[in-house]
């Protein structure tokens, strides 16, 4: 098994090499780079200062040696720095990746705990009123575009009842609370309640899309499961009907869900952009996308390294939890099978 | 597992709402929270390496500049206290005001203003995209710790603003290997009206005023500036109060919000003017005829109407009418007048002879007609330019052209069309774009014949007359007679129409009404103009 780890990991390496070859090319396709985002012809910057801003920043060399130049410093730790706000990259990433670590993987927490649960009802009581009711719903939050569900909470749930505020991780009243210095624990208690209050609404939208889709998945593996033939001779052995769901089917229908799960990392990542636009929310998907505009190479290379990796670990992890939900599989250096 | 975290969230909402209603009060009053549109609130605090208008609008918050615009945009002493021309109008010298320090207690001297001239304004290492505009200043000297002399290789009327510019403290800087990656342009040190004390790029920054500011401390303690990356939502918050003020409030909000009790609404122009441009090297566009004749096939009063709900006003001059050189005899140049201009495109040998809807003539010399088609552009993303270059298409039908309409993305338009060099005939027919002013009427970097390869002329209009006009203009440096150079230029322009104008249109803001901000603003430059006295908002009790 560890054996197996290590094969992985070092495979993650060759991957990301090359990940970041073709990302670096097709960045560089795109026309215009950041200087040409800078010339805003109000500001009446010239020609020969343009020349002279992209040699500053080493934009004027062949593609190959920006490469190369990038990846040598990568691999000294050194992500570079933004080409817009001349800040170190990994700063720029290291401010925003609590904040979608956060929603993101709650919501992923609050996904699987609310749809794997919620399939195998459906699929149990296929076709009852409540599996209609549930079927409606989730068909829409896969229909309805996820700025529009943002946009309908936030009409609902912050200008129209007023229960949960919009946007940010913070309400107005603590905005500068982290700067004043005294502070207790029952002064936190107010701060951290707020927070969550601020967490409810993209989390609850987030989770809302996620559990519409995966319930789905469940609910047709789960019937897919129910129909085979382990399960009529369990039944027939006499199991009880809740042990037979649980103990074969449940377990049997994840393993398809936790291969979707580990390829599908990076569209959680993705979707959560849109949240986090809609809700003001300080997260990385919207420096990736702000960089894309502004042709920031650095931030953007940055960005997808970051994403790259959690794809991989993601795949990787999907691949170890087989092992614990299929008996048939086991990793070489185990004893083979 | 799940029932013990929802009861959590229950018991945190009930706990909430008391706490909510107490902190409230407190903190009301000091504290003013703005809105900002977009990824961040400044890309960097360093005004010198940026084309943001968000990191200017900050920046002269945390540092002063050396002078200052009046309300009638003439200039007015501030860090520096007077101003001396030499003879020949060749040099400047300054007096700088004593006592200002920066908010680290180190005084500001005139070491710190030719610092920032010389070693960050002037360095080629640093990336100043507007380095340009001090061209024309060679050389800025430390005469002793309070006096500078500036000297400029020419006479020109833009001499002492061009002095003006936000300050460094080179204490800090001189020590910099790179000023464009400095920690400093995190951590910024200015002598400015408000300090930055806290910013996390995503979220939001925090200003806190700077009391021993040498025009007096501002009332409002401590600024907040928050990152909305939507702009209903940026509404949406101004309305549930979680934020207290916000700049360039979208039209289709903007009845909606007036009608609400708690919310203010104001407008001002904006210095700027939106234009339909032509290839002067296409042979299209070469009469001066045809030019006029398109401004008066343009319904511009109803595109005010429609596209701007009526918050603007028709353009017939590159001079804004606040401005000093504006000349009112321009007034309304080109109604909207269909015969007239089919009457002016006939007389410049425009005719549908072959009677296929489109107006023909021979404009090569090759003996064949040849038909009034060509491409209009404008910038993908905006969405009322990209509504513009369709009203103009139908407008120009009319008149027998055959209008295609493109959108370009921004760094296509710059690279191709913008940037362009050598300027050629085959880079674009004609755009829909804008222009920014500047407070004085100095027009050379556009519609200059110097200006078509070193400049933004990138219709490579080239008029002997207008160059003359622009170059008395410039280098005239009585007031008087600059205002009539410019009234002549403006008419003339007019008159050519190197570029159709369409409108101007106002700007506004919107902000609880509990806070009171000096009104009116003054016609501003950018779209952060209502923010420009902030120092002297305040609360109502």
């Amino acid at each position: 098994m560890h054996q197996y780890i290590v094969r992985r990991l070092l495979i993650m390496i060759p991957t990301l090499f090359i990940t970041t070859v073709v990302s670096f090319g097709v960045i560089k396709l795109a026309p215009g780079d950041p200087v040409t985002m800078m010339t805003d012809p109000n500001i009446r910057t010239r020609a020969t200062d343009i020349v002279q801003i992209r040699s500053n920043l080493g934009l004027d060399k062949p593609i190959v040696l920006q490469y190369w130049r990038w990846l040598l410093r990568v691999m000294r730790g050194d992500l570079g720095y933004s080409l817009v706000s001349h800040r170190p990259v990994l700063e720029e990433i290291g401010e925003r990746f609590p904040a979608t670590l956060e929603l993101i993987g709650l919501s992923l927490i609050a996904t699987v705990v609310i749809a794997i649960p919620l399939g195998t009802f459906q699929a149990v009581r296929k076709y009852s009123l409540l599996d209609y009711v549930f079927t409606t719903i989730s068909f829409i939050g896969i229909s309805a575009p996820s700025f529009w569900v943002g946009m309908m909470a936030i009409l609902a749930f912050s200008l129209t009842l007023g229960w949960l505020p919009s946007a940010g991780m913070h309400g107005k009243e603590f905005l500068v609370f982290h700067l004043s210095p005294h502070k207790s624990i029952l002064e936190y208690f107010p701060y951290w309640v707020d927070h969550i209050l601020h967490l409810i609404l993209p989390l609850g939208v987030l989770t809302f899309i996620g559990v519409a889709q995966w319930s789905r998945f469940m609910r047709s593996k789960m019937l897919d499961v129910i129909s085979e033939d382990y399960i009529r001779t369990a039944e027939s052995k006499g199991l009880g009907r809740r042990a037979v769901i649980m103990r074969h089917g449940v377990r049997n229908a994840l393993i398809p869900i936790v291969t979707l799960m580990g390829l599908s990392l990076s569209a959680v990542v993705d979707g959560a952009f849109i949240t986090e636009t809609i809700f003001a929310w300080p997260g990385l998907g919207r420096l990736g996308v702000g960089a894309v505009f502004r042709r920031d190479y650095p931030i953007l290379m940055g960005t997808i390294l970051i994403s790259a990796i959690l794809v991989m670990i993601g795949n990787l992890l999907a691949d170890i939890s087989y092992a614990y939900l299929d008996p048939r599989i086991r990793f070489e250096g185990e004893g083979g099978r | 597992m799940l029932k013990r975290s929802w009861l959590v969230v229950i018991v945190a909402i009930a706990l909430s709402a008391i706490a909510w209603g107490s902190a409230e009060v407190e903190t009301a009053k000091e504290v003013v929270v703005l809105g900002t549109f977009g990824e961040t609130v400044a890309p960097t605090l360093n005004p010198f390496i940026t084309d943001d208008s968000a990191s200017w609008m900050i920046a002269d918050l945390i540092f002063d500049s050396a002078l200052m615009y009046n309300e009638r945009y003439e200039v007015v002493p501030y860090v520096v206290e007077s101003w001396e021309f030499s003879e020949d109008g060749l040099q400047i010298t300054e007096r700088v005001r004593k006592g200002i320090k920066f908010t680290d207690g180190r005084p500001l001297t005139a070491h710190d203003i030719a610092f920032t001239f010389n070693s960050v304004l002037k360095n080629p290492k640093v990336n100043v995209p507007f380095r340009s505009n001090y061209d024309r200043i060679i050389k800025c000297e430390v005469l002793d710790d309070y006096t500078l002399r500036y000297t400029a290789k020419e006479r020109f009327a833009t001499f002492l603003i061009s002095t003006s510019f936000w300050i460094l403290p080179k204490h800090i800087l001189e020590k910099e290997t790179d000023i464009n990656t400095s920690a400093f342009n995190r951590n910024p040190i200015g002598s400015g009206r408000y300090k930055l004390v806290d910013w996390r790029a995503a979220e939001q920054m925090v200003l806190t005023k700077n009391k021993d500011h040498f025009m007096g401390e501002p009332v409002i303690d401590t600024l907040v500036y928050r990152v909305v990356p939507d702009q209903s939502v940026e509404v949406a918050q101004l309305k549930t109060g979680e934020l207290d003020y916000i700049d360039s409030t979208p039209f289709k909000d903007v009845d909606d919000l007036a009608k609400n009790p708690n919310i203010t609404v104001t407008n001002w122009h904006l210095l700027y003017y939106e234009y339909l441009g032509f290839n002067h090297l296409n042979p299209l566009f070469r009469d001066k005829r045809v030019r006029q004749a398109i401004a008066y096939a343009l319904d511009r009063q109803s595109m005010v109407k429609t596209l701007l709900k009526g918050y603007g006003q028709v353009v017939n001059s590159p001079i804004p009418p606040i401005s000093w050189a504006f000349d009112p005899y321009i007034g309304d140049m080109y109604p909207y007048d269909v015969k007239k201009a089919k009457k002016l495109l006939k007389e410049a040998g425009w005719e549908d002879t072959n009677k296929d809807g489109i107006i023909d003539k021979d404009i090569d010399g090759d003996g064949k007609r040849d038909p009034f088609k060509f491409k209009l552009v404008t910038n993908a993303g905006n969405t009322r330019r990209e509504k513009v270059i369709v009203i103009i298409q139908q407008y120009l039908k009319e008149l027998g052209m055959a209008v295609e309409t493109q959108t370009l993305e921004w760094s296509v338009m710059v690279e191709d069309i913008l940037n362009k060099l050598p300027r050629s005939k085959d880079t674009f027919d004609a755009i829909v774009l804008a222009w920014g002013l500047t407070p004085d009427p100095d027009d050379t970097q556009v519609y200059h014949t110097k200006s078509i390869e070193d400049g933004s002329n990138m219709y490579s209009y080239s008029n002997p007359r207008i160059d003359e006009l622009l170059d008395r203009g410039i280098t005239e440096l009585d007031q008087e007679k600059r205002k009539e150079i410019y009234k002549e230029y403006g008419r003339f322009w007019a008159e050519e129409l190197p570029v159709v104008p369409l409108y101007n249109r106002d700007e506004f803001t919107s902000y609880n009404s509990k806070l009171v901000i000096p009104l009116p603003i003054i016609d501003g430059l950018s779209s952060n103009a209502g923010q420009a006295k902030i120092e002297k908002w305040f609360w109502k009790e």
